[in-house]
């Protein structure tokens, strides 16, 4: 197994795609949610 | 290329304080799953003594200990708080501790938002409770007493209890999404190098599949429970028949997250079997790919057979008919995941510690679950066994048996790497056998008493069922007493003991034991790199 060290950099972009993954997945999760309360049988 | 670890004026991560501080204010993957874990422990024994003062009181006919509005308020506590407190937590502690170790990452790739996730837990824990404490005090008139399922139009006419457990719901619910984005960002974003999703261990797959399914399900009961109480207090009729709306919407809606809440409850455990069974069989998994296509097939097909749980509500017959075949053919991939860990242990050179007995308990019994399973889903006997305790007996093979067996399959298994010490053996291995022997002491009772005719969420009953109602109470009460030593074992294990190596067992392979137990602050400082 070769190993190197985290770089910040590479850090850092991983985690703003994660937060923008995030902020996505919690969007489509409120969308549910509210979306449902509206619908009429 | 420059490292993470740099000045702790210039990292927020290097901030330790000690004492409550440190676990109020913790973003490190490990504190936070040493949280969800003992919160989860604790509440494991509350939602536990609840149900043995339950069993007390059918120990033998008649009302001896409690009035039955009580009985009914302890049956849904007991249930709201095993599922959403102590399942659903412990498989989140293990995702927290485990999933990083696992796919070589630092930490999780939302660290505030995981402490976020996991305080809001006891908050929604005590208000799942205190209607008990609030009506001791002559305020409202105790906890939810409607079961798990809030159903309507019973839920409509509640008292407070009812109440407490919507915004408890809604908390809960709140967290558990949390939990989800936190899990899928990390497993799609902040994989080692090399590291493919068809690399992935099994365990972080089954936490990916769950995870997306909470999402999916989670603000459909959350919408549900909104509508409940703006019919209790805002003069909405969605499910009152009474003002032109109706009470089966409640079912179908509760279901649609009902249903694959079992699933949410398995998966993170199917995925930590075949972890054990490799390494103490020390053969590599059997149909690793097989196993996965199974997870994301039961993922898809769990969302579509609701409504299985309540045929008796007056569906149509096409809806019957579909509704039995699309919950039968869960058992199939679900029979590729029983094929796979059989032929995992296939001429293995197998030893059995106490995480292999739990795991290989758990495939019995969690076998039973899915037999009984597939008698209910047949629409022609579930008229038969529907609302009996044919149904307690079957539901508790699949989320005692499965669920919480194979967490503590994962405790036992995980637990060295976690404190650095070796747990007692023999203790370990005398819990599983008085677990295996009182649980099915409890719970064989249960499946005769539900074919002779036994209602369930009944604080009384007829004379004939009353030796096995005696058998499952003492079963029950030898079960409840054995978790002590489970909760002794963990206790002496975090204290000290003998000390646990980096790879813990001969036959363990992947990458979270590569590191030292139990692992530095900084789980990996240094990039793995997965070939």
């Amino acid at each position: 197994m070769d190993q190197q060290p985290f770089s910040s950099a590479d850090l850092e972009r991983r985690r703003v795609a994660s937060r923008r993954l995030g902020w996505l997945i919690g969007a489509v999760a409120l969308l549910f949610y509210v979306v449902g309360l509206f619908i009429k049988r | 290329m420059s490292s993470v670890t740099t000045h702790p004026a210039e990292h927020p991560a290097e901030y330790h304080p000690g004492g409550m501080l440190r676990w109020l204010t913790t973003t490190n993957h490990k504190d936070i799953g040493t949280m969800y874990m003992t919160f989860s422990l604790i509440m494991f024994f509350v939602g536990g003594l609840m149900i043995l003062a339950v069993r007390a009181e059918l120990f033998q006919p008649g009302l001896q200990l409690m009035k039955p509005e009580f009985f009914n308020q302890l049956i849904g506590v007991h249930a709201l708080v095993m599922i959403f407190a102590a399942l659903m937590p412990a498989a989140t502690g293990f995702a927290n501790w485990m999933i990083p170790l696992m796919i070589g990452a630092p930490d999780m790739a939302l660290p505030r938002l995981n402490n976020w996730g996991f305080w809001l837990l006891p908050p929604a824990a005590i208000l799942l409770t205190l209607p008990f404490t609030l009506a001791l005090f002559g305020v409202g008139d105790g906890a939810i007493a409607t079961g798990w399922t809030f159903y309507a139009p019973l839920s409509v006419q509640g008292g407070m209890g009812v109440d407490f457990a919507i915004l408890a719901v809604h908390i809960l619910g709140i967290s558990s999404i949390m939990g989800s984005i936190n899990i899928i960002v990390t497993i799609f974003n902040m994989r080692a190098p090399g590291m493919t999703m068809m690399k992935l261990p099994l365990f972080a797959w089954g936490w990916l599949i769950t995870a997306f399914l909470l999402i999916a399900t989670l603000p459909v009961l959350a919408g549900a429970v909104t509508m409940l109480l703006t019919d209790r207090h805002f003069g909405t009729h969605f499910f009152d028949a009474g003002g032109g709306g109706d009470p089966i919407l409640f079912q179908h809606l509760f279901w649609f997250f009902g249903h694959p809440e079992v699933y949410i409850l398995l998966l993170p455990v199917w995925g930590l079997i075949p972890h054990v069974l490799s390494t103490f069989s020390r053969k590599p998994t059997y149909g690793y790919k097989a196993q996965v296509y199974s997870f994301i097939a039961i993922g898809l097909l769990s969302v579509v057979v609701w409504a299985h749980h309540f045929f008796t509500a007056g569906l149509p017959v096409p809806a019957l008919i579909y509704f039995m075949f699309s919950t039968m053919a869960i058992s199939l991939p679900l029979a590729v995941l029983f094929f796979c860990w059989i032929a995992t242990m296939w001429k293995g050179a197998m030893t059995f510690e106490t995480p292999m007995l739990f795991a290989v308990g758990f495939i019995v019994l969690f076998g039973i679950a899915g037999l009984t399973g597939l008698i209910l889903a047949d629409v022609a006997a579930d008229a038969q066994y529907h609302h009996s305790y044919f149904v307690v007996a079957h539901f508790h093979y699949a989320l005692f048996a499965g669920g919480i067996m194979g967490v503590m399959t994962g405790v036992y298994y995980w637990l060295p790497k976690w404190t650095g010490h070796m747990y007692n053996e023999t203790l370990g291995k005398l819990h599983f056998w008085l677990t295996v022997v009182s649980f099915n002491l409890t719970f064989i009772p249960q499946f005769f008493l539900g074919l002779a005719g036994m209602p369930r969420r009944i604080p009384d009953y007829a004379l004939q069922f009353a030796e096995f109602n005696a058998i499952s109470t003492v079963g029950a009460f030898i079960l409840g007493v054995s978790q002590l030593l489970f909760a002794w074992n963990v206790w002496m294990c975090v204290r000290g003991g003998q000390k646990a190596t980096a790879r813990v067992w001969e036959g363990s392979e992947g990458l979270e034991w590569e590191l030292p137990s139990p692992p530095p602050h900084h789980s990996w400082e240094v990039q793995p790199q997965v070939r």
